[in-house]
């Protein structure tokens, strides 16, 4: 029997890291675009509009993919969590993260191939994925095409509605980043969620 | 105009002899008009009698008081009419016998136009039938009804007045009934002295900055000054790049074609087409000191390559030597016209400019130099710049194309920034607190346009700050906890 999980298949990884990047360019340029004035990342704000329009959409293409992906694969129930991982699990978990882990006890869920996520992972991976990402998503091609969407825009109460409100998914995504790369580091290792996001595989933890 | 009753054209007025009426009056009749005033028979009292004492020439009637005039008079472009031979020589064929057929054909028709002293002091031009004007008393300012626009009246004189068809008179009538002579001087009327071959040579001509000194950048300093300097951002924009009718005229008269004969009974006839109102911005193909604007005003003119064909057929061999589009200032300004009415309503306006689509054949190697290169749309144009299509439709030009800037603004951050240029009033401090929930820059989401950038709520960006700061921090202290515990461990 191996000692190692097959978590990541090769789409998977391709998609994560093309993902990753995207999100990270979209939070630089979003940064830059929002505060013109007193940011420059990209050498001027037009550069900086313009990488935030391509990878937001290139980000719209790889969402999409990710989406189909999924489905055809039936992977997507990695991300639909069961009943007893609501509850008690999410308390579980994040009672792991609160007092635990400084204990260095164990993790209460261990990824498996047919369950790679523990419950808070997929509370917060189904939320961000299945509502947060399409409400930024679509906030963006809103904003993009504003003249292509402008009753719907209108509709909606405007261009000042569709700016706050991905304004907020971004901000949202950019505290996401920042806490999904540190739990990345309280796997088995420090670098073993960093090191199975590049070869697929994860050592078996020993209990 | 009114034709003149038989008696007005022959009637002199006593007042005439009046010298406090005009001292004209006080010359015997013969000085001017040769005959013999000692002679009881009037056939012989008439013998050397001129009609018309100055045409063509006025230095014996005139040249004892008014020589400086009159030494102008070889040179006056009424008089000599010396563009027409011009350009009618420059698309004439050289051959001496065409020239001389020509020559015939422009003595019968076209040089008639010409004026002399008389005919416009004393009498109605000769083209229009004569006939003494106020009984013979000298007149000044030759009047505008019987004189000015007996020779300018179908296109000038109806531009002016407003009588074309859905085109508003001049503003200069409207407002002030201003007439000819106040833009178009005596000093002007009686030349340079010069010769010219085209009217627009002439420096003395009327010109828009006599008047509007506000239009003139030499004038810009002292009206600075003085505190009445109200320059309006597209004079400076425009200045020696186009003439002030391309932004401030209405619509004018075009003529096409023209044939010149004789009817059966031997008298002189021309024909043309129908007229056309358009109005048609071309290139300025002699741009001079004083007018050195590179977009002009363009009239076609009535000419046909059978012009003379009555006299002489196809005599008019370099036809396309002269362009049939020619620099015009029409007559019919106002303040506001479609094409100022706003940048977009000239820039990309393809249809305003001359093109070979607007010329017959036998017309576009003519009018080459006047033809227009569409310049790249403003969309083409604005292609470097992100949404083209939304800034041009929602953001004024002069926002970015402002001529107090030495260049066009292409910097994105001046006005997606809270201290955005977009807004006109004085640059305001941005109250950047948590209690601030308003837009910064509301005025502008209140105008209808909601701009990346410049419209952010103050609280929201704090909040949003702060959120991804104490993430960030709480991360590395549970992550420094972390390494703390396992070493104790």
């Amino acid at each position: 029997m191996s000692d190692k999980l097959y978590l990541h298949p090769v789409p998977e990884r391709i998609w994560h890291w093309i993902h990753a990047l995207l999100i990270l360019l979209l939070i630089l340029s979003g940064i830059q675009v929002h505060w013109a004035d007193s940011v420059n990342i990209f050498g001027g704000f037009s550069n900086a509009v313009t990488v935030h329009n391509w990878a937001g959409i290139l980000l719209v293409a790889d969402f999409l993919f990710w989406f189909l992906y999924n489905i055809i694969s039936k992977r997507i129930f990695h991300y639909i969590p069961k009943m007893q991982e609501i509850h008690p699990g999410l308390i579980v978990q994040a009672r792991y993260y609160i007092f635990d882990i400084f204990l260095n006890r164990p993790h209460p869920y261990n990824a498996s191939e047919d369950n790679k996520f523990n419950p808070l992972q997929k509370m917060v991976y189904l939320m961000t994925m299945f509502v947060l990402m399409p409400l930024l998503l679509i906030s963006g091609v809103l904003y993009l095409y504003p003249m292509l969407f402008s009753s719907l825009i209108s509709v909606i109460g405007g261009l000042k509605v569709i700016g706050v409100l991905h304004f907020i998914m971004g901000v949202i995504f950019a505290s996401f980043f920042v806490v999904h790369i540190y739990l990345a580091t309280t796997g088995h290792t420090v670098l073993a969620d960093f090191k199975s996001m590049i070869t697929g595989y994860l050592p078996k933890e020993d209990h | 105009m009114a034709p003149l009753e038989p008696y007005e054209k022959v009637y002199i007025d006593t007042d005439f002899l009046d010298e406090d009426e005009d001292v004209h009056g006080q010359i015997s009749c013969e000085t001017c008009h040769g005959g013999n005033p000692e002679e009881d028979q009037r056939e012989k009292a008439h013998i050397g009698m001129v009609n018309s004492p100055t045409d063509p020439d006025p230095t014996n009637a005139c040249g004892k008081c008014h020589a400086d005039i009159v030494s102008k008079n070889e040179t006056n472009l009424h008089f000599s009419l010396s563009p027409f031979k011009t350009k009618i020589y420059k698309r004439a064929d050289a051959d001496p016998v065409v020239r001389d057929k020509i020559n015939t054909a422009m003595g019968n028709h076209c040089m008639t136009c010409h004026s002399s002293c008389g005919q416009c002091h004393v009498s109605r031009p000769k083209s229009v039938e004569g006939g003494l004007i106020e009984g013979h008393l000298f007149q000044k300012t030759p009047p505008v009804d019987t004189n000015c626009t007996s020779c300018h009246g179908s296109r000038v004189g109806k531009e002016y007045h407003g009588e074309n068809k859905g085109v508003k008179p001049d503003i200069h009538h409207i407002k002030n009934r201003m007439e000819c002579k106040a833009c178009h001087t005596g000093d002007e009327m009686h030349g340079t002295g010069e010769e010219h071959f085209d009217r627009y040579e002439q420096t003395n001509r009327a010109r828009c900055e006599e008047c509007h000194a506000l239009a003139s950048q030499d004038n810009k300093e002292q009206e600075i000054k003085s505190g009445k300097y109200r320059e309006h951002p597209s004079h400076i924009i425009h200045k020696d790049k186009v003439s002030c009718q391309v932004c401030h005229s209405g619509s004018y008269k075009n003529c096409y074609n023209c044939h010149v004969g004789k009817d059966k009974a031997g008298l002189t006839y021309f024909k043309t087409d129908p007229s056309k109102m358009n109005f048609k911005i071309g290139m300025n193909t002699k741009p001079t000191p004083d007018r050195p604007e590179k977009y002009v005003t363009v009239r076609h003119i009535p000419v046909s390559p059978k012009l003379f064909d009555y006299y002489i057929k196809d005599a008019l061999t370099g036809v396309d030597q002269a362009p049939t589009w020619k620099m015009a200032t029409p007559h019919n300004i106002q303040p506001k016209t479609p094409q100022n009415s706003q940048c977009l309503a000239c820039h990309g306006k393809n249809e305003l400019f001359l093109s070979a689509k607007d010329v017959d054949s036998w017309e576009v190697k003519a009018n080459k130099a006047v033809f227009v290169t569409p310049p790249p749309s403003p969309e083409d144009r604005h292609d470097w710049l992100d949404k083209a299509e939304l800034h041009l439709a929602r953001v004024d030009c002069l926002t970015c194309h402002d001529p107090k800037l030495a260049y066009p603004i292409k910097d994105c951050s001046q006005c997606h920034t809270g201290g955005s240029m977009l807004l006109t009033g004085p640059a305001k401090e941005v109250d950047y607190s948590i209690f601030n929930w308003g837009f910064t820059n509301n005025e502008l989401i209140e105008d209808g346009k909601y701009v990346l950038g410049a419209n952010s709520i103050p609280a929201l960006d704090i909040i949003a700050i702060l959120l991804v700061v104490l993430t960030f921090a709480g991360c590395v202290l549970h992550g420094f906890l972390r390494f703390v515990f396992r070493r104790r461990k």
